[in-house]
């Protein structure tokens, strides 16, 4: 049972990778339609797909993958020619198996509608074949160039063949570049190869990918003897050879045009970072399973605890050897802390990934028109901020697209240009990571969010007023805030920025805005660069155990009961002068064991800004860093609890959120 | 039926791609192991084919195919890779391998391969 658990994992992982590629090639294939190389690729994660799923009897996975295979096939064959209409099959054809995915992940079949799709796919392949497809001396629409063109036509004034010759390598051959070459170079020793894609330059670089080379090749060998040529050459799959005539090129020149009509009607221009495109491929890694990486993390807090202990005794006792030791040791460990906080580290480019299918259907479904821009996705964070920053992100563009970028009309009307720019910028900054969400809509416009928080009861009218801009725009963080006239399905709920802010915040990160009112809107998000350990105070109430962020901490006493008053119907105590209220732990954490002692009160005093308050606790048990680890998704937001942590001994320990239990 | 000479500075693998050649029913007339012994064998020798490791002491594998294969235009050589040695196949065919393989063989490869060759 234990063993398909990992299979299942594995394949889970997998398969959810692979589905990234598809998507994201479909938007390359998109943005440019005759370059097939991104056929390949979704060729391959398709056929990858199809292969695992079929070994776990996923049947309809494995048979969906199969029909998007067979279109794919035709496409990189150029036996059929990429529409919007294909487009937009093949993204339902990923999103039903994402949905079949979800479902797997959480233990049910990869049971979903699928016929609708099977028979769109059916009929692109059907239509195509109609048209006279034949023997391979189809004509083929290949993306001529200017210059192409006239060489051509000049080749076969003077008796030359033109061909556009396909070779297909094997899906197993390792050596692609060297099969190239070799392809290459047989066929250069025939004839004038005039384009080859790839070109020479990445095959002798070694930067062939995919199992397709296309050349446009002249010679007066005949079709027959090109062929037997080129399957000369070991671990090729297949040939399709393609003559040109003068009257085909006409045909193309027409084809092309019809590309560019296609390009024009595209609504999104999703484009990815050029840092990413040109991204390392020489970059080793290994695969981690995450649950060793936490492992390891936990251990080493334990280590860490055990550093403390050593630390103490060696100072109690005075053992000279021992201290240096452990001076040594602590230098150690404070490096091991690094390596281990790094190998945490994950590129921002994760979360990032699925923005542009997420922008391309919204901006679909609200009739805008934007261009997507990512930068910085290689920037790196701590992987449980990974996590938990996809959801915030995508709030915020939701609301960008949907709030602040105009209509294309309106745009117009402005004398701006009709797509709008949507900007995802990730950079490093000292001990913190910054994500910036900008765009160049219509900006906030201060007088509309000053009736709407007047009006939904979050200020008084004068107050708003007499702020500056900078508070103006904050008010977008109160729960209740929408200035949606209609609650359109994507955003208008009220329920979203407070959540955006509350969640930054609990991640240890601050969020603002900026405005120009006409101009565009900027978030800004600030983010802790790792997951510190933090230094806490451990307390008791009751028998349950707490930890408490020292930075928050002020002081802590103990309290005669006599001296506690009541005031505003809560129970205060004068600290230094000042009346604080006491927060009856024990009743806002439920806690059953909790015993009043007769005569006293132990109190942690706390601060959070401007406010300060005294939490009571049943006794101090000292001091240790500590970890922080969410709760987890089984435990919904809990009230006063950033998380939790697990103490050398193996107990749990709840982690006290002193933002919220003070605000 | 041809006859081959096998060059690698590992034992085993000779063994490995004797084994292979002989059971394709080919004869092995020769083993080098470095790529030196194998300029001289070939001379001496005069196989129908060559099988060539690529990281070998004294003589390499690209310039000892580069080497028979300037000497002797009409020489089948085919080169044994692995899989990070790209780059060297390529300049072996430059210097006139035939073609190559990559390793860990399998008979399937080796025949397809040698039918092209012989």
């Amino acid at each position: 049972m234990e063993d398909i658990q990992k299979y299942l994992d594995l394949f889970i992982d997998e398969t959810k990778e692979h589905l990234q590629e598809m998507n994201k090639g479909l938007l390359q294939l998109e943005h440019t339609p005759h370059e097939f190389k991104f056929v390949e690729i979704i060729f391959r994660s398709a056929h990858t797909i199809k292969g695992m799923a079929a070994t776990l009897a996923f049947e309809k996975m494995a048979s969906l993958t199969h029909e998007m295979e067979s279109v794919l096939d035709a496409l990189r064959n150029h036996s059929i020619v990429s529409t919007s209409e294909l487009m937009s099959v093949l993204f339902r054809c990923v999103d039903t198996l994402e949905r079949m995915l979800s479902s797997i992940a959480q233990g049910g079949t990869d049971e979903q509608p699928t016929a609708a799709l099977v028979e769109a796919l059916h009929s692109f392949i059907v239509d195509a074949s109609s048209v006279s497809i034949g023997e391979k001396e189809k004509e083929g629409d290949f993306p001529f160039q200017e210059l192409d063109q006239s060489i051509v036509q000049e080749a076969i004034r003077e008796g030359r063949d033109c061909y556009w010759i396909t070779v297909f390598l094997r899906e197993d051959c390792v050596l692609r570049s060297a099969r190239a070459f070799m392809v290459f170079q047989r066929l250069e020793n025939e004839g004038e190869i005039i384009k080859s894609v790839p070109d020479i330059e990445k095959i002798e670089q070694e930067q062939v990918e995919g199992t397709t080379l296309s050349f446009l090749f002249l010679s007066t060998k005949t079709q027959d003897e090109l062929r037997q040529l080129i399957e000369w050459v070991s671990e090729i799959d297949s040939v399709v050879i393609k003559k040109m005539t003068l009257s085909t090129h006409e045909e193309n020149r027409m084809s092309n045009n019809e590309n560019e009509v296609y390009q024009q009607k595209q609504i999104v221009h999703p484009s990815l970072d050029n840092k990413e495109k040109g991204k390392v491929a020489g970059r080793k890694t290994i695969r981690v399973d995450q649950a060793r990486l936490d492992a390891l993390m936990n251990t080493f807090s334990e280590l860490i605890i055990e550093r403390g202990r050593l630390e103490q005794i060696s100072t109690d006792g005075n053992y000279q050897e021992l201290q240096g030791t452990t001076e040594r040791i602590a230098r150690i460990t404070s490096d091991l802390q690094v390596l281990i906080l790094n190998m945490r580290m994950v590129p921002i480019e994760q979360v990032f990934s699925r923005f542009p299918r997420v922008v391309r259907d919204l901006s679909n479904g609200l009739g805008k028109q934007v261009h997507l821009q990512i930068e910085g996705s290689e920037t790196e964070l701590d992987r449980s901020l990974v996590d938990e920053l996809g959801d915030p992100l995508i709030h915020l563009i939701r609301n960008a697209l949907d709030h602040g970028i105009e209509s294309p009309t309106q745009r117009l009307n402005q004398g701006k240009p009709a797509f709008g720019v949507l900007t995802l910028r990730a950079f490093q900054n000292g001990n913190h990571v910054f994500i910036e969400v900008k765009d160049d809509g219509h900006g906030i416009q201060r007088e509309k969010i000053i009736r709407k928080a007047v009006e939904t009861g979050i200020v008084v009218l004068d107050q708003a007023e007499k702020m500056n801009d900078q508070q103006i725009y904050s008010l977008l963080f109160h729960a209740g805030f929408s200035t949606a006239d209609t609650i359109t399905d994507v955003s208008g709920r009220g329920v979203g920025m407070d959540v955006v802010k509350t969640k930054v915040e609990q991640l240890g990160g601050k969020i603002s805005i900026d405005s120009s009112p006409g101009k565009g809107t900027t978030f800004l998000l600030e983010l802790p660069l790792s997951l510190s350990i933090l230094p806490a105070m451990m307390v008791e109430i009751g028998i349950e155990k707490y930890a408490i962020p020292i930075n928050a901490i002020v002081e802590t006493a103990v309290y005669k009961r006599v001296t506690i008053q009541h005031a505003h119907q809560t129970d205060v105590i004068d600290f230094r002068g000042r009346i604080i209220p006491l927060i009856p732990s024990y009743q806002v954490f439920n806690i059953l064991s909790w015993e009043a002692d007769p005569e006293e009160v132990a109190v942690v005093i706390l601060r959070y800004g401007e406010k300060t308050a005294g939490l009571i606790v049943s006794r101090f048990t000292g001091q240790q860093e500590v970890v922080l680890k969410t709760l987890g998704s089984y435990l919904p937001q809990v009230f006063g609890i950033s998380g939790c942590t697990i103490l050398g001994d193996g107990n749990v320990a709840l982690v006290i959120d002193v933002a919220t239990l003070l605000a | 039926m041809a006859t081959a000479l096998i060059v690698d500075d590992a034992a085993f693998m000779r063994m490995i791609i004797k084994g292979i050649l002989t059971k394709l029913g080919h004869q092995v007339i020769g083993e080098a192991k470095n790529g030196l012994e194998a300029v001289n064998m070939y001379a001496e020798l005069r196989p129908d084919f060559v099988t060539m490791d690529i990281t070998m002491p004294e003589m390499d594998g690209i310039k000892a195919a580069q080497e028979i294969c300037s000497q002797n235009p009409q020489a089948k050589v085919i080169m044994c890779s692995a899989m990070g040695q790209q780059q060297m196949v390529m300049d072996a065919i430059r210097a006139g391998a035939k073609d190559f393989v990559v390793k860990p063989f399998n008979e399937e490869r080796v025949k397809e391969a040698l039918k092209r060759v012989i």
